[in-house]
């Protein structure tokens, strides 16, 4: 809009300053009326925790002084020229090229994060290198918290969350102990990503209290429609800052649906039909916009996305992953139908049974093997190849920022991660389980690779690795292997 | 009884498993800068070629050189603590080329270390190569039996031996594991008698649980066996060996003293396993790793412990900011400058000039320049230099002069450029960048 009218940054700079102060005076008027602006109300933790505070100041100060000017000549130069494209052009849409100058498109990268460090260098005069180099140490901070409170709200443990976030520091793979990386836009999404994962929850357990209450107050007014508001702000922020995430972030609630539809018994399944119908409201909610926007946006693309090798006969890419969906929804209405004929444990064998030929039918082996005993080096652009019905298949380079992150804290989390639900069904347990299950079928299985690269630019659906939560699972692992007294586990 | 068979099984175990591992090892001084080589044959591969070598550079005067075989796969370069695999049913060949040129060397020793052996006995797990003939001496003229002081006749001087093939020794190597370890098992099992009350006695006849933690040596070997295209430390694999013997036997005294249950014994063995496989990750933060051991994952997207500012300070464009904010001063607008490739980056992040020098994946069509015109620009030909500049549209030259920036240091424009006078005039000199306006 603002570029629209013609007005460039060092407008936008005095225009934020106005609306802050604007904002100021408002606060005051509503604190005189009766009514209290709190950040508490929306992100909530333990005030009195010395420990997680002696942990995010350590981070903080040590970050301040490794921070984000990687000394290897990585691609968070590109990033910082082109925000020096918008500082230079006053303008918040760059119109050359920031390295070679040629004529582009405007929007070649989603600039919502270069726009900030355009706005940061041009408010306060300092070049781009160094607020890179001091932004990995906020940005850090912020991943860190976002780990705390998303393990807090799904744990109630907050042992569980310091743990968690020690784990986060020290496990490679995902954006856990990449922390020096973090000034990229789109680790700086990833951050966003998981408060999007927080607030669903909370809101989630918000609304189920005000149910439970039967809150005569406007929903309007109500918390859980507040943070709803939030959430879709981080939505928002995530197409803004890198795109990738708000996929990723739809990929693992639609696989947390599934899992709880598939795994919970039937007494607590009526207990959570609040938040199946909540949660399958926003998917297609999400959805249903995000397909409109990429026809709006990008509909050159969508055509040869459809039009290309992968879309073609014998549309195996769309058939495996979708007929592998519906044999697990399946489970629940088989499961009822042979629970009332009495062969409920002779339907369970053979429903495990043929799962595992599924999985044995969908998922190459030899591509598994190839993460140990390597055959194929290449990055980026994933390895295509064709599978034995002549249907195109993509899978992803183990090179390509994978095989650090599996050997073996991956390898040991994905294994945990799906097993952990099967000894304990709680609600952290399913949400791991499902992420998880998600990592393992993307990464193995060139039809569910393929499939979600119609959701995801090819090169980018590595990333489904991201929601690999490693820190969380070995958190929750070792507290729930540490719980001696609980007899739950023997 | 119990604990006889147990530790037998565990001897058994090991060799069988570090069965035709070797190390293959010399200590070699020479007399000018050269590099020493090492080739050996590996598993049923046979000849000896590039892919099964290691070398290392050795400075006159100043130290010795100890190289040990080591293994590639693909990209990855193993180093030091590497093994190799004996070929079956075959003698080893290994060659060693003390230098590159003709000169005067001393091979102090040279042997051969069989990695099955839990002490490294020297009779039995160490094949002395000074002590039997080289099958093959290659322009080499004069050799002595303890250590070798040689001069090499020409450019390719090497030596090979052929080792007997390694099961002549298995029988002895099995029985050495095997004593060892009952050895010290058993006197482990009598000072815990020695202590125990008969009732704790007792108990430890009646309970076997702690040997599930048996289980975990068998389970590290599939874990190595499944890593070792990346990593493999024989040391390592020792001392878990004896490490599990010892929890074994602690936790048996523990189960008797304390009553501990199956389960218990479970979680300790999960929590022994997990903690184990996630520990190369906090070495490797914590600096007791330098670099990390699974494939290529850059060392410089980690917080290390012991990395400063310095780092980011020296390998960046802040010490330029000086020089960089004087160029923004002469530079045009818009203008077009080449420079090497981390300079160019840094430019372009600070000042409202466009690169002709991107990363590969960072080109925009036809407007880039090709590698083989970057090593004309740094060489003598004024001629085609003139073409190149006219057809990237120059309207500058940066060079920077910086040594200790080892992004900057890599291209040939930082430091073999030479009589840039001839295409362009110097606008500016700062401490590390330069301008050069093209003519």
């Amino acid at each position: 809009m603002a570029s629209l009218i013609g007005i460039g940054l060092h407008v936008i700079k005095y225009l934020l300053l106005a609306v802050d102060f604007i904002a100021l005076i408002l606060i005051f008027i509503f604190r005189e009326r009766g009514v209290k602006f709190k950040i508490s109300r929306y992100i909530s933790w333990k005030r009195d925790d010395l420990l997680l505070k002696i942990i995010i100041i350590t981070v903080f100060i040590a970050m301040t002084f490794q921070g984000g000017l990687l000394d290897m000549l990585a691609d968070g130069w590109w990033h910082m020229s082109y925000a020096a494209q918008m500082v230079q052009d006053d303008s918040l849409f760059i119109q050359r090229h920031p390295l070679l100058g040629g004529d582009i498109n405007p929007v070649i990268y989603p600039p919502l994060w270069h726009l900030q460090l355009a706005l940061i260098s041009e408010s306060s005069g300092l070049s781009l290198p160094i607020i890179w180099h001091f932004i990995g140490a906020i940005n850090a901070v912020l991943f860190l918290i976002a780990v705390y409170l998303l393990t807090l709200q799904l744990s109630n443990d907050k042992c569980t969350s310091l743990v968690s976030i020690l784990f986060t520091l020290f496990i490679v793979g995902g954006l856990s102990s990449y922390l020096r990386v973090s000034p990229w836009p789109g680790n700086a999404s990833y951050i966003v990503l998981f408060f999007a994962f927080y607030l669903t929850f909370r809101g989630l357990d918000e609304w189920k209290n005000q149910i439970k209450l039967s809150n005569p107050e406007s929903p309007l007014k109500t918390l859980p429609y507040q943070l709803l508001f939030l959430l879709s702000l981080t939505f928002v922020a995530m197409v803004g800052l890198h795109g990738v995430e708000v996929v990723l972030y739809l990929l693992a609630m639609g696989a947390y649906l599934l899992s709880i539809s598939v795994l919970l018994p039937e007494d607590q399944l009526q207990d959570c039909r609040w938040e199946r119908w909540a949660l399958s409201i926003v998917l297609v909610c999400c959805l249903l916009f995000g397909v409109i926007l990429a026809l709006y946006l990008l509909p050159g693309h969508i055509e040869s996305v459809f039009s290309g090798a992968r879309a073609r006969s014998p549309y195996l890419n769309f058939i495996f992953p979708l007929l592998t969906v519906l044999y697990l929804l399946a489970y629940r209405f088989l499961s009822r139908y042979f629970k009332a004929i009495a062969y409920f444990r002779l339907f369970q064998s053979l429903y495990l049974l043929g799962l595992l030929l599924i999985l044995f039918l969908i998922i190459d082996i030899r591509h598994i093997l190839d993460l140990f005993f390597p055959e194929y080096i290449g990055r980026h652009v994933p390895k295509d190849s064709f599978d034995q019905f002549h249907n195109r298949v993509y899978l992803p380079f183990w090179d390509h920022q994978l095989r650090g992150a599996m050997i073996w804290s991956g390898v040991i989390t994905l294994i945990l991660g799906v097993g952990m639900v099967f000894i304990r069904m709680t609600r952290m347990n399913l949400f791991l389980f499902a992420t998880s299950s998600l990592v393992l079928l993307t990464l193995t299985s060139p039809y569910f690779f393929t499939l979600t690269s119609f959701l995801i630019p090819l090169p980018s659906v590595y990333r489904v690795h991201l929601l690999l939560i490693s820190p969380l699972i070995l958190a929750v692992f070792y507290r729930q292997l540490f719980s001696w007294n609980d007899e739950s586990l023997n | 009884m119990v604990v006889i068979f147990l530790t037998f099984f565990a001897a058994v175990l090991y060799t069988y498993l570090n069965e035709r591992r070797v190390v293959v090892e010399f200590d070699i001084e020479g007399d000018r800068y050269t590099r020493a080589k090492l080739y050996w044959d590996e598993r049923e591969r046979r000849g000896l070629d590039e892919l099964r070598s290691q070398s290392a550079l050795i400075i006159p005067g100043l130290n010795r050189v100890v190289i040990t075989s080591a293994k590639r796969v693909g990209s990855f370069n193993t180093t030091i603590d590497d093994v190799l695999i004996y070929p079956i049913g075959h003698p080893l060949r290994v060659r060693i080329d003390p230098m590159e040129h003709p000169g005067n060397f001393s091979l102090l020793s040279a042997s051969v270390r069989y990695m099955d052996c839990i002490l490294p006995i020297i009779s039995i797990c160490n094949y002395d190569l000074l002590q039997s003939k080289p099958t093959v001496l290659h322009q080499i003229d004069f050799m002595a039996s303890d250590s070798v002081i040689s001069h090499s006749l020409g450019s390719d001087p090497y030596l090979v031996w052929t080792i007997p093939a390694h099961y002549m020794r298995s029988d002895r190597i099995y029985l050495l594991n095997i004593t060892l370890l009952v050895i010290f098992s058993g006197s482990i099992w009598l000072l815990i008698s020695m202590v125990s009350t008969r009732e704790e006695k007792k108990r430890l006849r009646d309970h076997i649980l702690p040997a599930l933690l048996l289980f975990l040596y068998p389970f590290f070997s599939l874990i190595e066996s499944l890593s070792i295209n990346y990593y493999y430390s024989p040391s390592l694999n020792k001392s878990l060996l004896v490490a599990t013997v010892i929890i074994y036997l602690a936790a048996l005294l523990w189960q008797a003293m304390r009553g501990l249950t199956l389960n218990r014994v479970i979680r300790v063995g999960l929590f022994v396993s997990v903690t184990g496989l996630i520990l190369p990750d906090f070495l490797f933060h914590l600096g007791f790793i330098d670099r990390w051991p699974f494939g290529r994952e850059p060392k410089e997207y980690h917080w290390t412990l012991g990395r400063s500012f310095d780092d980011n300070y020296l390998q960046s464009s802040i010490k330029y900011e000086a020089d960089l904010k004087e160029i923004g001063l002469l530079a045009e607008k818009g203008g077009v400058f080449l420079s090497d490739v981390a300079t160019s980056y840094y430019v372009v992040a600070t000042l409202p000039i466009y690169s002709r020098n991107p990363h590969y994946h960072h080109r925009y069509p036809d407007v880039f320049i090709e590698k083989e015109e970057l090593v004309i620009l740094c060489s003598d030909d004024t001629e085609t230099k003139n073409s190149i500049i006219d057809r990237l549209e120059l309207g500058y030259i940066i060079i920077n002069k910086d040594r200790d920036n080892r992004n900057v240091a890599k291209s040939c424009l930082s430091r073999d450029i030479t009589s840039i006078d001839d295409v362009a005039d110097r606008l500016y000199q700062g401490e590390y960048l330069n301008l050069y306006k093209i003519k």
